[in-house]
């Protein structure tokens, strides 16, 4: 078995003419990942297969090695999973539905495990509301509880942070943080809030017409899509910054609160002439970094074919 | 109990409590006991009696059919088209047992529920509780049952939309009725009237809708076995569907 937690090689779903996934190659480790692309990029089609809500057209799916399709149950067992749309059953109370679904998961004592998990989403004021009276905030916490009561190894989250107000959204993602260092649950989160994913994703997927444009561990992505912009931390930015912009590595040099900021053309020259740049006119180099793109330049530049 | 056997239970019992809430299920009781009272006892002699199990039955069926296809609508095409079966197939559940609690709790409930209510006209009708015509109508209300669940449910697996299934089985199940004629084998009160004829004339020794009207085995057979063969095509189709190609988008 691979290392990957999810795979799927050369993926298709078509919906009667519409290819939803065009070829897919997913690869999620062990881990939070994030899965990111713009709408009706193929996220949900995904999530469905590998589920084995939907058949593949083409290609494999495999969740901790089995095959999506004909292995549901057995991945079920282990997957806790947080769809886009809440459809649950309004009639029942938040309370009832949760015991519900912690009796299909086959969990131990039920009621006691029901409370911890309304209480861990911040919802055990409204255990014994009708779910049909939750807000939309509180249906997404309901989604996270019924997604986590089988204790899965793994959580696939659709979009967790849609409807949720910015307090709540920083507190479902310590959740999510929390989850993972205490009880080892790994995520798979789909969104487009870039921003959630920064704060608490080591493993980036990216999707663009079905297809994987790119994906792999975010530091390693950051750096690769990075505008090769490096700061400089030395005693006297000025000098510096007059001498570094002869250097012929550089296209652009700038000083932003006393630390240098350069556009390099050739990586590895500059970072080799820095520091005898600094040696020369015995100046202290107090910091020299390369400053990583963030997910929102990854994302723009995968996505519009860069 | 194994972990399989603990699912089947928890999912009969999300299905039950869904679908079947404290209105409902009285709607279903209020329903059948005036399905049941508004059958006329037109009898004046006693040895007749049970011959008032048959008439009026067509407004009984008329609530059953309604009232089966209304629970099988809302059980399947209503929770497939609001996406909980979407949400239920996320859980470890196997389809078939999803299929099988949906399928099975309806129709048992519905069942048990106009059996039950039924049984008052061995009261009104001062009939035995070992009447054996009442049990010939326990096993046609079965028989109509098991029609009107299998046509509702293959019809609610294509349309995925509540109203639209309810409205096309009753469509499709009355007005076929009504196409065929009350007298014919092909119609719901046609085969009760059959079965009613052949086997009140052999448990009483009276014909119970006259000389003129003859009842062949074939006609029997004909009786039982239609509905029962449409009844094992549709399931065996709309369960092979539902486990091995539908899609739950």
């Amino acid at each position: 078995m691979s290392d990957f937690v999810i795979t799927t090689t050369n993926l298709v779903k078509s919906f009667g003419k519409t290819v939803a996934l065009n070829g897919l190659n997913l690869h999620v480790p062990q881990g939070i990942s994030g899965f990111i692309g713009r709408n009706a990029a193929g996220k949900t089609t995904t999530i469905g297969v590998l589920l084995g809500l939907l058949k593949p057209s083409g290609g494999e799916a495999t969740v901790f090695g089995l095959d999506c399709w004909n292995n549901s149950y057995e991945i079920k067992r282990r997957l806790g999973v947080m769809h886009e749309v809440n459809a649950y059953p309004g009639g029942f109370t938040g309370k009832r539905f949760l015991t519900h679904v912690a009796r299909i998961y086959g969990v131990g004592q039920v009621e006691q495990r029901v409370r911890d998990v309304l209480r861990d989403v911040g919802l055990a004021d409204v255990g014994d509301k009708k779910i049909k009276a939750y807000s939309a905030g509180m249906f997404r916490r309901l989604g996270l509880a019924q997604a986590l009561i089988g204790d899965p190894d793994f959580a696939v989250l659709d979009e967790p942070t849609a409807n949720i107000d910015p307090l709540g959204r920083i507190a479902l993602l310590d959740k999510i943080k929390k989850m993972h260092k205490e009880r080892g649950t790994n995520f798979l989160i789909s969104t487009h809030i870039l921003s959630d994913l920064e704060k608490i994703c080591n493993w980036l997927s990216i999707i663009d017409a079905g297809k994987i444009v790119d994906q792999g561990n975010i530091k390693e992505l950051s750096e690769k899509y990075s505008a090769n912009i490096y700061k400089i931390e030395v005693s006297n930015p000025e000098l510096f910054a007059e001498k570094v912009e002869e250097l012929g590595a550089v296209s652009k040099v700038w000083i932003e609160d006393d630390k240098i900021y350069c556009k390099v053309n050739d990586a590895e020259s500059f970072y080799g002439e820095i520091p005898q740049l600094a040696a020369k006119f015995k100046l202290q180099l107090k910091g020299f970094q390369h400053m990583l793109g963030t997910l929102e330049e990854i994302y723009t530049k995968t996505s519009s074919g860069e | 109990m194994n972990m399989d056997s603990k699912n089947f239970v928890a999912v009969i019992r999300w299905e039950l409590e869904e679908n079947l809430s404290l209105p409902v299920i009285v709607f279903l009781i209020v329903s059948a006991i005036v399905s049941t009272l508004v059958q006329p006892v037109t009898s004046i002699h006693p040895e007749l009696n049970f011959v008032n199990l048959y008439h009026g039955s067509d407004t009984l069926f008329l609530f059953l059919t309604f009232i089966a296809c209304a629970l099988l609508s809302r059980s399947f095409a209503g929770s497939l088209g609001n996406g909980e079966t979407k949400v239920l197939l996320s859980y470890p559940v196997k389809r078939w047992q999803l299929f099988v609690s949906k399928f099975a709790a309806m129709f048992l409930v519905v069942f048990f529920i106009y059996g039950t209510a039924y049984s008052i006209h061995l009261y009104l009708d001062s009939l035995s509780l070992l009447e054996p015509m009442f049990y010939l109508t326990l096993f046609v209300f079965l028989l109509q049952l098991m029609f009107v669940c299998a046509v509702t449910m293959a019809i609610s697996l294509v349309v995925k939309n509540e109203i639209m299934s309810l409205l096309a089985s009753i469509l499709l199940l009355l007005g076929f009725d009504n196409i065929v004629g009350n007298h014919s084998l092909l119609s719901t009160q046609g085969r009760f009237m059959a079965l009613f004829g052949y086997f009140g004339e052999l448990t009483h020794g009276i014909k119970p809708f006259g000389d003129n009207f003859v009842v062949t085995v074939d006609d029997v057979l004909l009786a039982i076995l239609g509905p029962v063969l449409i009844f094992a095509v549709l399931i065996v189709l709309s369960f092979v569907y539902f486990i091995r190609v539908m899609e739950v988008d």
